[in-house]
């Protein structure tokens, strides 16, 4: 098997369980409600980390460039209130002007 | 978007049809950051079809973003692995949130897990609660997006060129950014 497809196959299986290890594992069981606003307060939180990633991360280091623009029109969209295509579309927008400018 | 935007509306459309229709603007996000994971996925080397599978099977884009990044620095298969995976344990917590709300055996179960993701799990909050029809409805309209964008960035890459031209890869922190701002409040 090619590394390609190893990867696939091994990434594709590991989400595959992941997603589904609490649904097959517990069930329709309610769970304590301590533990399910600590479930439903992990994901956001851990949202929060990716879009720092996502905006300053580079294969191996942080890198300051368009996508930190973009992100900050996405924000100044969304504390505006704007419709959640506006915000998308401001980010790439300004992501795009910027880079061409730069 | 009026479940994201008022999260105690009573107008919330609890269907399938409700949920696939409330993400469409997310959807359009996930068309374009699939046709730059396609993009990126191809110069990393993996070609035209692997990704696609990845695309169907995976679906979960920063987790692939990160596995055909390591692969496209020339890094090892376990680095490639492990990123995607790390990036992929909050799975286990919407897994735990999605849990009560589905339905059948564990099969049945398996499968629509699998629908769960940021984007479908943010919509279907309903009431501190998941709903089962919309987070399906809203998973599959955005697997359909996902993975026509990563045939579009896998086939047509090279006549697009570098996604940050267009500042796609501004969009993908940016629609992140937005689930957390547009987050549904837990009930009082």
């Amino acid at each position: 098997m090619s590394t390609t497809w190893l990867i696939v196959v091994l990434v594709g299986a590991a989400t595959v369980a992941l997603k589904g290890l609490a649904p097959v594992l517990l069930g329709a069981r309610e769970l304590p409600p301590p533990l399910a606003r600590v479930s439903g307060a992990l994901a956001p939180a851990l949202l929060a980390a990716l879009v720092v990633v996502q905006t300053v991360g580079d294969a191996q280091a942080l890198s300051v460039d368009p996508r930190v623009a973009g992100v900050a029109a996405a924000a100044v969209a969304l504390l505006l209130r704007a419709p959640l295509l506006v915000v998308l579309v401001a980010s790439a927008g300004v992501a795009a002007t910027v880079n061409a400018l730069t | 978007m009026s479940i994201m935007m008022e999260p105690n509306a009573i107008n919330v459309d609890r269907t399938m049809l409700g949920g696939a229709r409330d993400v469409a603007p997310i959807a359009f996000a996930a068309l374009v950051i699939g046709v730059s994971f396609g993009i990126l996925a191809r110069d990393a080397g993996m070609g035209v079809v692997a990704p696609i599978v990845m695309s169907l099977t995976t679906f979960a884009g920063s987790a692939q973003m990160a596995a055909a990044t390591v692969m496209h620095d020339g890094g090892a298969v376990a680095a490639a692995v492990a990123a995607a995976v790390l990036l992929n344990l909050r799975y286990v917590a919407i897994g735990v949130s999605v849990a009560p709300s589905l339905r059948g055996r564990r099969a049945r179960r398996l499968a629509e897990s699998q629908l769960a993701t940021d984007e479908s799990w943010a919509i279907s909050q309903d009431r501190g609660r998941v709903n089962r029809e919309r987070l399906i409805g809203a998973g599959l309209v955005l697997l359909v997006a996902w993975t026509t964008g990563t045939v579009a960035g896998a086939v047509g890459g090279s006549a697009l060129g570098d996604p940050a031209t267009y500042g796609f890869d501004a969009m993908f922190p940016a629609l992140f950014l937005a689930l957390i701002a547009l987050r549904p409040e837990r009930p009082a």
